[in-house]
């Protein structure tokens, strides 16, 4: 097998993600978040994730680490997601991208957000508020803003729907992961 | 029995056990060398103090996340589920649970990291090591990561963080809580300690919260300290004194390790320090602890004088305390 490896993003990725995230949360904020960061993304493992990483802990990967250790981090900084065909954002950089931008989310009431963090889907009932625009995958947040993880829309307009017990949208990833599985 | 100090001498007639420890021991089962140690150290009515919290478990206690949530808001939400908390009288952000402990664990804000479920005395060692936000630290042995994601709030999530565990399967433990807690500033390895010795000076400040024999979770594990032999404390104060010896080598001129362990044993905690202040004279000092908790380290026990300096460390015992029994000390490297 070969040894996994963290490397910094080409450009061509880099912006691959940055569009994915834009279009979820607009793109003023997107590119001022990571502004002053650097992405590294893993190679040689059965996935490629991508992780978020201050210029100092850039500096010590690849001053220290790597030339004087030679070993390779476990994990670093914000996991941001997972990049493949397409890029699959993390809930730890959605949750970001949700408090600065205020987008792209729905609330569900407290019963149902107990029950998402046991990975359970969302009923058009349940939601409390939609913070517009919405893209397919959204973050999903209790009556207080506390993100509980990420769903996918079933339906085009949330606003069209008039059964209130239809699954609106699917559950992609939930908080209580860390519990059930973990990294 | 391979003693691994080279710098003073251990007479072991110390375990030989007296009349009141054989007394003690056959009362409490527990095997009468140990008992004697116990006696030697904190008398005997205190002694038999510390074998009544044998089994009896320990109050859960947990630290707000600071980066997360206020600890009133983090208190109301949780009072509001009917989880009662308890301020703890020397941590601002820890709290005993008083009511609820069952549902501790369960809850919507444990999912979102507004806390970490931890005992008092392993929240000290951070708070003692105090990094700042500029700070280069060195976590030796991380995992889970209750004192990783605690240096991270101290650091208010900048500087940098190196957080060490050899094991993948706890590895992948520290990482869900780190995420969980929204740590941004760690790197976290997967190696075996005594590699990183190659990183000298590199650190400004160093975590080294010790593998250990466990003798403070009498209150929690009293099997495992049943099973112990004289030689365990000896294995593990070998190891000990390695890896303290890697955070010398590893730490800055002028930055500071902080060394704990969760056993309340002298052979694995001042006899480990008295070895390094001895072998690092004048290069290695110890600082004094400024914490309102616990029992001034041993310089005089089971026969054997110590450097007086290691008064400055901390003792925490589950009778007195209500935590773990605890030793903690803070050195800072002069050269």
């Amino acid at each position: 097998m070969t040894k996994l490896t963290f490397v910094p993003i080409t450009e061509k990725d880099k912006d691959k993600i940055l569009s994915k995230l834009s279009q979820m949360f607009g793109s003023v904020k997107v590119k001022e978040f990571f502004k002053s960061k650097e992405l590294l993304i893993t190679k040689g493992g059965p996935r490629q994730e991508v992780f978020i990483v201050s210029k100092e802990q850039f500096k010590f990967i690849f001053n220290k680490i790597k030339p004087i250790l030679n070993k390779e981090p476990y994990c670093a900084g914000i996991f941001a997601g997972i990049y493949g065909k397409e890029f699959r954002p993390s809930i730890e950089i959605c949750e970001k991208m949700f408090r600065l931008t205020k987008r792209n989310a729905i609330m569900i009431d407290n019963h149902a957000a107990l029950l998402f963090s046991y990975g359970r889907d969302i009923m058009l009932k349940s939601i409390l508020r939609i913070y517009e625009p919405l893209h397919r995958i959204v973050v999903v947040v209790d009556s207080h803003e506390n993100v509980i993880g990420l769903c996918k829309l079933t339906v085009k307009n949330l606003k069209n729907i008039k059964n209130n017990n239809l699954i609106v949208c699917k559950n992609v990833i939930d908080k209580g992961w860390y519990l059930r599985k973990g990294y | 029995m391979n003693i691994p100090f080279k710098t003073f001498n251990v007479n072991l007639n110390y375990i030989e056990p007296s009349l009141q420890a054989l007394h003690l021991a056959e009362k409490y089962d527990f095997p009468a060398y140990i008992i004697e140690r116990y006696v030697k150290m904190l008398g005997y009515s205190e002694a038999e103090e510390l074998l009544t919290t044998a089994g009896k478990g320990l109050r859960k206690a947990i630290r707000c996340n600071r980066l997360k949530i206020g600890c009133n808001e983090l208190r109301r939400l949780l009072e509001s589920k009917g989880i009662r908390l308890k301020k703890i009288d020397f941590i601002d952000y820890g709290f005993w649970v008083i009511e609820g402990e069952e549902k501790i664990g369960h809850t919507l804000e444990y999912l979102y990291g507004f806390y970490y479920i931890q005992n008092p005395a392993s929240m000290l060692p951070p708070i003692l090591l105090k990094p700042a936000s500029k700070d280069t630290v060195l976590d030796m042995c991380a995992a889970p990561g209750g004192k990783t994601t605690h240096l991270a709030e101290l650091m208010q999530n900048k500087g940098v963080i190196v957080a060490v565990d050899i094991s993948r399967k706890r590895a992948r433990t520290l990482r869900s809580h780190l995420s969980r807690m929204g740590i941004e500033n760690a790197i976290v390895i997967r190696t075996n300690v005594e590699e990183l010795s190659m990183l000298k000076n590199t650190f400004t400040k160093v975590l080294l919260d010790a593998p250990c024999s466990g003798e403070g979770l009498i209150s929690i594990d009293p099997e495992s300290v049943r099973k112990r032999k004289i030689k365990d404390f000896y294995l593990m104060a070998a190891k000990q004194l390695k890896l303290l010896k890697i955070a010398y080598e590893v730490t800055k001129p002028g930055g500071e390790i902080v060394y704990s362990t969760c056993s309340i044993a002298p052979e694995e905690n001042e006899f480990v320090i008295n070895e390094v202040l001895n072998t690092y004279k004048d290069k290695l000092v110890l600082e004094k602890i400024e914490l309102n908790v616990g029992d001034k380290g041993y310089s005089d026990v089971f026969g054997m004088t110590l450097n007086p300096s290691i008064e400055k460390c901390l003792r925490l015992y589950p009778h007195k305390h209500e935590t773990e029994g605890f030793f903690i000390c803070k050195l800072r490297k002069i050269r």
